[in-house]
């Protein structure tokens, strides 16, 4: 009885032993991935959703299924633990179809949609404090302003300015730089504004 | 016996001595700065109160180490933050560097660029060149008055506003542009010129040109009033 006891946590031991020294200079990366059946890929080798142990450096994360278009993340991991998402768009009939026969694959993706959201609006807070001022009007200004998301930086943030005059603008800008913000860091589109310098005509209006 | 302890005191006393050495050699760090264009460089330890960003305070003592030559090597306490005031030679701007909590050998190059007085007397030469390449780019230029404006760094980069002078148009604003002097031509490097600049609208102006042209004040006679109308001098 002894023996076999001894075996057991022997054999225990030495998988804990080897778990732990096979993960050292690894970081901890999860792999969130829906609809959950997809196949990852990391660097075109198979791999598994959930938790990855990978040594520092650049990924590419690869999620396929059919049905469903490819999604891809290129990831530079780092030594802190860290998630990468992996959210794959029903493009067929098929897909849409595999997502309303399985009620759990569907709380999946939803689970993640809105998680993802999460993670961008928090990034995009993180990124540009000014926002939770948002939306603002003001009726003297004239001015509006809202955002939206940067889309030639994810993460980033668009400030929308509308509802303006030129004073309007020139006040607008100037109530984004009371708050702290500096516009040269930050994506500004004044949405009346048509420049007379390119738009023809728009000078003599 | 007597030879024996003597030897012992003596092997002790060495190892001291030379563990002292290594402590005192492990506690400091060298700085070795290149420099060009530079009339005098010193360099002087900041307090903890001073460390951070902001435009430091010239250390009133003169404590500070004035460098001899370029590419030479001074020891420095390891851990301390420093700032290194450096003056241009005539027609090169004067600054300071700061360098946080300095824990290894460092090697820094100091290539100051041109003084505003110099920025400036070049710019009268530049204008005229810089002015047609803005007609060209934009053919509605005459609706604006170019403003002054500035050249940046070596007198590669140039920013101004454009301030409408047309007829009335709810579009009246006043623009920011940046242009940059490539092998002897001035290229419009901010199309369209917009009311403000952001480094993501315009990533290949670098940032601190950007920031310095959406700083231009804008001549007081020509802002508009909240209300709408332009004040003409």
């Amino acid at each position: 009885m002894i023996p076999i006891a001894a075996v057991v946590l022997i054999i225990v031991i030495s998988f804990v032993a080897y778990t732990k020294i096979s993960r050292i200079g690894k970081t901890e990366v999860t792999v969130n991935i829906a609809p959950l059946t997809a196949q990852l890929y990391i660097d075109n080798e198979e791999g598994g959703g959930g938790v990855n142990y990978l040594k520092p450096g650049k990924y590419t994360f690869v999620a396929k299924k059919k049905g469903f278009a490819d999604a891809e993340v290129v990831v530079d991991v780092g030594t802190n633990s860290q998630s990468v998402d992996l959210l794959l768009v029903p493009n067929s009939p098929e897909g849409r179809k595999y997502l309303d026969e399985n009620p759990e694959e569907r709380r999946a993706y939803e689970n993640l949609t809105s998680e993802i959201a999460k993670k961008k609006g928090k990034e995009m807070r993180g990124n540009a404090p000014i926002i939770s001022q948002l939306p603002h009007t003001d009726l003297v200004g004239p001015f509006s302003i809202d955002y939206g998301p940067n889309l030639e930086e994810p993460g980033q943030v668009t400030l929308i300015v509308s509802n303006s005059t030129p004073a309007g603008r020139l006040a607008a800008l100037q109530w984004i730089k009371d708050q702290g913000q500096n516009p040269s860091e930050i994506n500004i589109v004044y949405s009346d504004f048509l420049s007379p310098l390119t738009e023809p005509g728009k000078g003599g209006d | 016996m007597r030879r024996l302890i003597f030897f012992g005191v003596a092997i002790f006393l060495s190892a001291i001595a030379v563990y002292s050495f290594m402590v005192l050699r492990g506690s400091y760090v060298e700085l070795v700065i290149d420099y060009k264009n530079v009339s005098k460089v010193s360099i002087y330890e900041l307090g903890d109160q001073q460390h951070g960003d902001g435009k430091k305070d010239k250390p009133e003592t003169d404590s500070g180490i004035v460098l001899k030559t370029s590419g030479e090597a001074t020891r420095l306490k390891k851990g301390l933050s420093y700032i290194v005031y450096y003056n241009g030679a005539p027609g090169y701007e004067n600054n300071e560097l700061v360098i946080p909590n300095l824990n290894s050998d460092k090697r820094l190059v100091i290539y100051p660029y041109l003084s505003r007085d110099e920025l400036s007397r070049r710019l009268v030469s530049e204008t005229p060149a810089i002015h047609q390449a803005l007609k060209q780019k934009f053919p509605n230029i005459g609706l604006y008055t170019i403003s002054p404006g500035q050249l940046y760094w070596m007198g590669e980069w140039y920013g101004t506003t454009l301030i409408y002078q047309g007829p009335f148009s709810p579009n009246r604003d006043t623009l920011r542009v940046v242009l940059e002097k490539k092998d002897g031509v001035w290229l419009v490097r901010t199309d369209p010129a917009y009311i403000s600049l952001s480094r993501f609208s315009y990533p290949e102006v670098p940032f601190k040109i950007l920031d310095g042209v959406n700083r231009l004040v804008v001549p007081e006679v020509t802002k508009p009033k909240p209300g709408g109308a332009v004040i003409r001098s």
